[in-house]
């Protein structure tokens, strides 16, 4: 078995495997021994081909895990367990891969030191990646009791290996440390951490030249040096010195490109340092600036993409990451249609992120708001009168009529050709592959959708481990906990896991299914499950993903000419008891939905519940960036909201006729905005309804902005 | 989706309309031949606004309402109505037609028919619809449109059914129905075009730009408005940057052969060490966690009787739990026990036994006897008075604690405890405890 194992770490794969097959056929009884020499052989294999056959890899590896598991225990197989893991991880598979760690973790003490060690870190690295913060202190304490305290009086007596092995470890879990400090937004244990880690560095550094031993070559000196130095710039830009970071970039930027030609095959690099320093470019609110180097990211990232199509480069391949922030940057540069694309591509690795789904759904209303503005602006003639048609005694006034179900973005789907999915161009880079399906209404619909249930999943997540939490303190904790982990590990089972192995399609399907469940059960109802009063800090923006994630639903329903969702969605909001803001819009959807479904009477009642909070000024609760000109201009004035809710409440009390105070709250709006045009749509509504078509026509011509005769045979 | 007739098409459309010299009924027919089903939609919209926004002279407006009146499908209902009204009654008749769905443009007929059913007699069109609504192959659409001219109700009398061939309340009945339902907010819209006349100019129309624009415009409603969501704000942490990392995690080699050998070997140097000396609380806490985890480790590491009776003095904690795991085999156990009694009583062998008390169902009666036997005389042989004290205080507790696990036979040792705490009365556990073997014993 040494031989076998020397003959592994000198690359000799096929002797190896050579080697362990004799082993295997001598062997007989002993199921421990037979599962170590046939993973060991499976690892051979793999490696052989230079880890460009995970698949079949994984599947071997099934396989041992499945015949040995009735007589061994999970300890037994933690090797079997760990290689599965950390194949899935590479291949983005990060909630199977997070269930098996799981499963390792609880059986920590009976494994393997060195197993442990490597099964609970990688756990870490991507409870950390997944911003789960509780878990991820949970772990870090695991790990510190588990393996570094214990050991410290043994330390002595261990070998120098070992020794730097553990050295080695703890620059790895600080390193880790310093990430999860920055999920936190705590830049000083960051700092802290990082300095700690220098230290050690370059005391380690001292005692290789002291004692001349196995020195660190060149290249991987470089790659540390960097790694350190990334991570300085990460926390700079995320303290917002700018500069600082920018500078702290370039000045990696020269380090790298000084090297020698052979030496320089640095994609992995150049993609991290474009990406990052368009991450800084954009937090300076630099988004033109931003983009090119996005963009630089995405080409260098594509020379990953082009080098051997083995489990590592695939794990290297940070093309989702990349198209997200180019998606943001288009979006601020107000180029709805290519950011959707982008998010698109960016779906391939981070679907289970509610934000993506937003992004998605705001780019097609992106699209929605400017396609109307086009309408508004093009062949016609202004806002409140569509076309004077005829003349002299046939002059005809024809008024402009509200949005209808035609306007703006369709309402659904357009089929897509292959051509489409396989060559599509944003701006001038060209990917293939990306699934681009059309913007409409009801893709939006359903991304929202998607988000919701995303957020709501995690929500549930980060609840149970607050429960957790809490009843650690209580004597009775192994068994709470056992309960948590096996909700925990239902919630991933019923997840989006499947999504990136099984392709798109499943994907689409999944996202049907979603939908269907979101709308069936929580929609249907309005009625929320998730205790929100007490997330921390961290999971307050998730919180937020959940209650947007309901406002766009809402609102692309109405859009759809869907009033119950609208209604149902809206209602589910409300009961998450949303900021001001939100609150706002919600009673604002709700009421018309209301109407839609001839219940003007509880319109009623929700409009009230925004008059009673008039003080609302949208300009303040505003959160979204407002140098966005596709967004209407209006929607951050001041005292606007209360002429909405004059405007609204006149409405529903013409459905209820009572046309007498509907008028006298359309005076109130009138007197608050005189020129607004749908001030104006009210009063020459209520005109023309009491027959009083001069006066609704000289409303019209008292204000020419709206009434430019002079131009109308034009 | 309806699409607006184009240019040609609205001419043919006007043409027809112009032609007053052939009968309705082949203007009917015409309008069938020149326009395909999917378009019949699109001409009684186009009619429906030139009847509305009035941009026909009256006796086109004849051949619009005839045009309107042979395309809408209640036509052909009635038709069929006609060919069997000789087999059905005139109430299934009423039930036949109230469970029809009305066609889309029947409001604008029934509007002007309404007219008529209130016997205005001089509304020419509200007759002419009636007579059409209530039978559709009437002589009068025999007749050409200039026959009959305009506003002539007398010419039109002659063709005034008698009876109606068709109950029309009936249709007013399932239309009123039909409207109440109707979402008050679609009934609250007004037609979008208003007339502004301008003095002093000439007269110019353009019917088929009119004509477009109704077509392609919703009715006019005051607005309900929906501000729009705003796009959620990019936060700091929204924006992915990208860790360079140094490390390369690969599937390992297992090499826990080795390991575990040497992690056995471990296992079995603590437990060595645990039989001389005392073990600090990770290193028990160590023994412990691997014991739960492979208990079948106890078999391989040569543990004995009298080993384990060792064991309690320097670590009880670790000879409980190896006792415990031997519990289930009754006569292993036994014979490990055994050695307890062999030695002299202590303090930490009295923990042990008092452990396994607890979680052992019933410990061996015997054996319990002999070891209580033992701790009673361990009291008498000290001869320090205070060291005694304390030492019988312990046995008193011990004692209280297997009768409370109602492991000890206390009938089978009475005289012996009773003697005990005769003997040490001056001590109140000992009293307390006579007190407790009485009750027990009533």
């Amino acid at each position: 078995m040494d031989l076998a194992h020397r003959l592994f770490t000198q690359k000799k794969f096929n002797e190896a495997s050579q080697q362990i097959s004799t082993l295997l056929e001598k062997t007989s009884g002993n199921n421990k021994k037979i599962v170590k020499l046939k993973s060991h052989l499976a690892l051979c294999d793999y490696m052989k081909t230079g880890c460009t056959q995970p698949e079949e890899y994984l599947e071997t590896l099934n396989g041992i895990a499945k015949q040995f598991s009735k007589d061994l225990t999970t300890a037994d197989l933690g090797y079997v367990i760990y290689n599965q893991a950390i194949v899935n991880y590479q291949l983005k598979r990060y909630q199977r891969a997070a269930t098996q760690l799981e499963s390792l973790r609880k059986n920590v003490g009976s494994l393997d030191p060195y197993l442990g060690f490597e099964a609970t870190y990688l756990l870490l690295k991507l409870s950390i990646e997944n911003n789960h913060i509780s878990q991820s202190n949970e772990l870090i304490s695991l790990i510190e009791n588990q393996f570094f305290q214990t050991n410290t009086k043994n330390n002595q007596k261990n070998s120098g290996l070992q020794t730097r092995n553990q050295n080695k470890n703890r620059q790895r879990l600080l390193m880790l440390k310093i990430k999860l400090s920055l999920c936190c937004s705590e830049h000083n244990k960051a700092e802290l951490f990082l300095n700690q880690l220098q230290e050690i560095k370059n005391r380690n550094l001292q005692q290789q030249k002291e004692n001349q031993i196995e020195k660190l070559n060149g290249k991987e000196l470089l790659k540390e040096n960097l790694c350190l130095n990334m991570m300085r710039c990460k926390i700079e830009n995320s303290k917002m010195n700018l500069e600082e970071a920018k500078n702290n970039l370039w000045g990696l930027s020269k380090m790298v490109g000084n090297l020698k030609t052979e030496e320089r095959d640095q994609s992995e690099f150049w993609s991290s340092f474009y990406n990052n320093l368009g991450c800084v470019e954009l937090k300076n609110n630099k988004p033109g600036s931003a983009l090119f180097y996005f963009k630089k990211a995405l080409l260098a990232n594509s020379q990953i993409c082009k080098n051997e199509k083995t489990v590592n480069n695939f794990s290297k391949d940070k093309r989702s990451e990349i198209m997200y922030n180019t998606g943001l940057c288009l979006i601020l540069l107000e180029k709805p249609q290519n950011a959707f694309q982008f998010f698109q591509g960016a779906l391939v690795c981070l679907y289970n992120r509610p934000k993506v789904w937003i992004r998605l759904a705001e780019c097609c209303l992106l699209e929605h708001f400017r396609l109307i503005k086009d309408k508004e602006q093009v062949g016609s003639l202004n806002r409140l009168v569509k076309k004077v048609i005829g003349q002299g005694q046939s002059r005809t006034v024809i008024l402009q009529t509200g949005i209808g179900p035609n306007d703006g973005l369709n309402i659904h789907e357009e089929s897509v050709s292959f051509e489409d999915i396989v060559s599509s161009n944003v701006g001038d880079l060209q990917f293939h592959g990306i699934p681009v399906q059309s913007m409409s209404l009801d893709y939006a619909s359903k991304a929202a959708s998607n988000s919701i249930l995303i957020s709501e999943k995690l929500l549930k997540i980060i609840n149970n481990q607050n429960q957790k939490t809490s009843t650690t303190s209580n004597n009775n904790k192994n068994s709470k906990i056992d309960e948590n982990n096996k909700t925990q590990k239902n919630e991933f089972k019923n997840g989006n896991d499947n999504k990136n192995e099984n392709g798109i399609e499943k994907q689409k399907n999944k996202e049907k299914t979603n939908i269907n469940h979101t709308n069936l059960n929580a929609l249907k109802n309005g009625k929320t499950n998730i205790d929100l009063d007490n997330l921390s800090k961290n999971d307050q923006s998730l919180k937020q993903d959940l209650e947007h994630g309901l406002l766009l639903l809402s609102y692309i329903s109405l859009c759809c000419q869907n009033p119950v969702t609208a209604l149902s969605s809206a209602k589910m909001l409300l009961n998450y008891n949303p900021d001001p803001y939100r609150e706002y819009l919600a009673n604002i959807y709700a009421a018309e939905a209301c109407c839609l479904l001839n219940n003007p009477n509880l319109a009623k009642e929700y409009i009230s519940q925004t008059l009673q909070k008039r003080r609302y000024q949208v300009e303040k609760l505003f959160k979204g960036p407002k140098n966005l000109k596709i967004m209407s201009p209006k929607e951050y004035e001041s005292d606007w909201s209360d002429c909405v809710t004059l405007l609204n409440l006149a409405f529903v009390l013409i459905l209820q006729n009572d046309i007498q105070t509907a008028s006298e709250y359309i005076k109130q709006a009138s007197r608050m905005f005189p020129n607004s045009p749908l001030v104006l749509l009210s009063c020459v509504y209520l005109e023309l309804s009491n027959g009083n078509n001069q006066n609704a026509l000289e409303l019209l011509k008292s204000c020419h902005a709206f009434y430019p005769l002079e131009n109308s045979q034009k | 989706m309806n699409s607006f007739l184009q240019l040609e098409e609205l001419t043919k459309l006007q043409k027809l309309l112009h032609d007053q010299s052939t009968p309705f009924q082949n203007l009917g027919r015409k309008v069938t031949q020149n326009f395909s089903n999917e378009q019949h939609f699109s001409v009684c919209s186009v009619l429906t606004i030139m009847l509305r926004d009035d941009l026909l002279p009256g006796e086109e407006r004849i051949v619009a309402l005839y045009l309107l009146l042979h395309l809408s499908p209640l036509g052909s209902e009635l038709k069929t109505d006609e060919k069997q009204k000789q087999q059905q009654d005139s109430k299934n008749k009423k039930k036949q037609l109230l469970s029809v769905a009305l066609p889309p443009f029947l409001p604008v007929l029934l509007n002007i028919a309404q007219n008529s059913q209130k016997f205005n007699e001089t509304q020419f069109e509200a007759f002419f619809v009636t007579i059409g609504l209530s039978d559709p192959n009437s002589d009068l659409f025999k007749q050409r449109p200039n026959q009959i001219g305009v506003n002539n109700i007398e010419r039109l009398k002659k063709y005034f059914p008698e009876s109606s061939k068709i109950d029309l309340q009936v249709i007013f009945t399932k239309f009123s129905q039909i409207e109440s339902e109707i979402p008050l907010v679609n009934k609250m819209g007004i037609g979008s075009s208003v007339p502004d006349p301008e003095k002093g100019k000439e007269s110019k129309k353009n019917v088929e730009d009119l004509i477009q624009y109704q077509f392609n415009t919703n009715e006019f409603k005051p607005p309900f408005v929906r501000p729009s969501p705003s796009i959620l704000q990019i936060l700091d942490n929204e924006l992915i940057w990208i860790d360079y990392e140094d490390e390369t995690l690969l599937p390992i080699w297992d090499q826990s052969i080795t390991n575990v050998k040497s992690n056995n070997d471990q296992f079995k140097n603590l437990l060595k060490k645990a039989f001389t000396s005392q073990l600090s609380q990770p290193e028990q806490q160590q023994i412990i966690l691997r014991l739960e985890n492979e208990p079948k480790l106890l078999e391989d590491s040569e543990i004995t009787p009298n080993k384990v009776k060792d064991l309690a003095e320097k670590n009880p904690i670790i000879s409980f739990e190896i006792l415990k795991r031997f519990s289930e085999d009754e006569e292993k156990i036994n014979r490990y026990l055994e050695s307890f009694i062999q030695t002299k009583v202590t303090l930490h062998s009295m923990e042990v036994i008092n452990k396994l008390s607890g979680v052992v169902k019933k410990l061996n009666q015997e054996f319990l006897n002999r070891f209580v036997s033992n701790c009673i005389s361990s009291c008498r042989e000290i001869k320090d008075k205070y060291v005694q004290g304390r030492h019988v205080r312990l046995v008193c507790a011990f004692i209280r604690s297997l009768m409370n696990n109602s492991q000890l036979d206390v009938k089978s040792m009475y005289t012996e405890l009773q003697s005990f705490c005769v003997n040490f009365s001056r001590i109140r556990d000992a009293s307390n405890l006579f007190r407790l073997i009485k009750n027990q014993m009533k």
